[in-house]
């Protein structure tokens, strides 16, 4: 599959990074008192369990996603800059898309086998979210280029 | 008949189940994991699909976009129906419990009178005090984007794992 950095990898990579800002920008407008922080707080309550004993903090407040959240948010974004360069990869990904389980195997063992700490909740996350970029990345570029296709036909 | 009339019935099973589990008291604590109920439900939606569709050389991960954005909006829709009565009956419809947070932001802002009053009555419009319509169509809204999202997430999944060439 060819897979080039056009229009819907940057839509992909911009909506990415506006979610990561979104986190840092609620526990900032939260740290204001302003009430809109609220919003995305309570938007992002039903996704994770906003625990701030397993939260970063930042300006003071606890950030809108636990630890693995924000490893897995982290991952994502670093995969999507990271695999277009990184061709082996990328290509051992997606000749054999299975392999994709294995970046899981160390979050899930971290879920169940042991007890966790901050530092192995965000790797384990950032781990598992890191090739997984390049799947959704792939899918945006097929989308693009079937539209592409109907707009080509005469 | 077109890919996307072969999406409906995948869309909407996944989106049922997704949606009844995730309206359930205790059982939607799951989606705590990272919407994992909805990311599942996404999940089943591209099993069902890719079985439905037989084997392609090339994994239909846009496909699988299309299918999750489907099933994140019939859970959406499910789960804010399903919920309804214990809302109604427990008096936390749409954004209850959070808003009395936003209230108590709002007075320690140290707001003008006037800007305290206009938001403190469109956080009243959100349900501060319990069930609101209002609050429920917003949350519903919410709900759209964020389960649309995470099912869009959980479909591409399915379809890199279980496609077969």
């Amino acid at each position: 599959m060819l897979l080039q950095r056009d229009t819907s990898y940057w839509l992909l990579l911009s909506a990415s990074m506006l979610w990561l800002a979104m986190l840092l920008g609620a526990a900032w407008t939260r740290s204001l008192g302003w009430p809109v922080a609220e919003f995305v707080y309570l938007a992002l309550d039903p996704v994770c369990h906003q625990m701030p004993g397993r939260s970063f903090f930042c300006f003071g407040e606890p950030l809108a996603a636990c630890h693995r959240c924000v490893g897995l948010y982290v991952g994502f974004v670093a995969g999507l800059l990271v695999l277009p360069h990184w061709h082996g990869l990328r290509r051992a990904l997606l000749d054999q898309p299975r392999r994709l389980l294995l970046f899981s195997i160390p979050m899930l063992a971290d879920v169940f086998l042991w007890e966790n700490i901050w530092q192995t909740r965000v790797l384990t996350g950032f781990l598992a979210a890191f090739p997984f970029s390049l799947f959704v990345w792939a899918a945006f570029a097929q989308l693009a280029q079937q539209r592409q296709t109907v707009e080509d036909t005469p | 008949m077109s890919s996307s009339d072969n999406m409906l019935k995948p869309a909407l099973i996944g989106g049922v189940v997704a949606g009844f589990l995730s309206a359930i008291p205790i059982i939607n604590c799951i989606n705590c994991a990272c919407c994992a109920l909805v990311v599942g439900g996404g999940f089943l939606a591209a099993a069902l699909y890719l079985n439905d569709r037989g084997p392609s050389p090339q994994p239909p991960y846009g496909e699988g976009a299309i299918l999750g954005i489907l099933t994140g909006a019939v859970s959406a829709f499910v789960s804010t129906l399903i919920s309804l009565p214990f809302q109604l009956f427990m008096g936390t419809g749409g954004f209850g419990g959070g808003m009395e947070e936003a209230l108590d932001a709002l007075e320690d802002a140290n707001l003008p009178p006037e800007t305290y009053e206009a938001l403190a009555q469109m956080i009243e419009m959100f349900g501060g005090g319990g069930f609101s319509a209002f609050g429920l169509i917003v949350g519903f809204f919410f709900s759209l984007v964020i389960s649309g999202i995470f099912a869009m997430l959980g479909s591409i999944l399915g379809v890199a794992v279980l496609h077969k060439g």
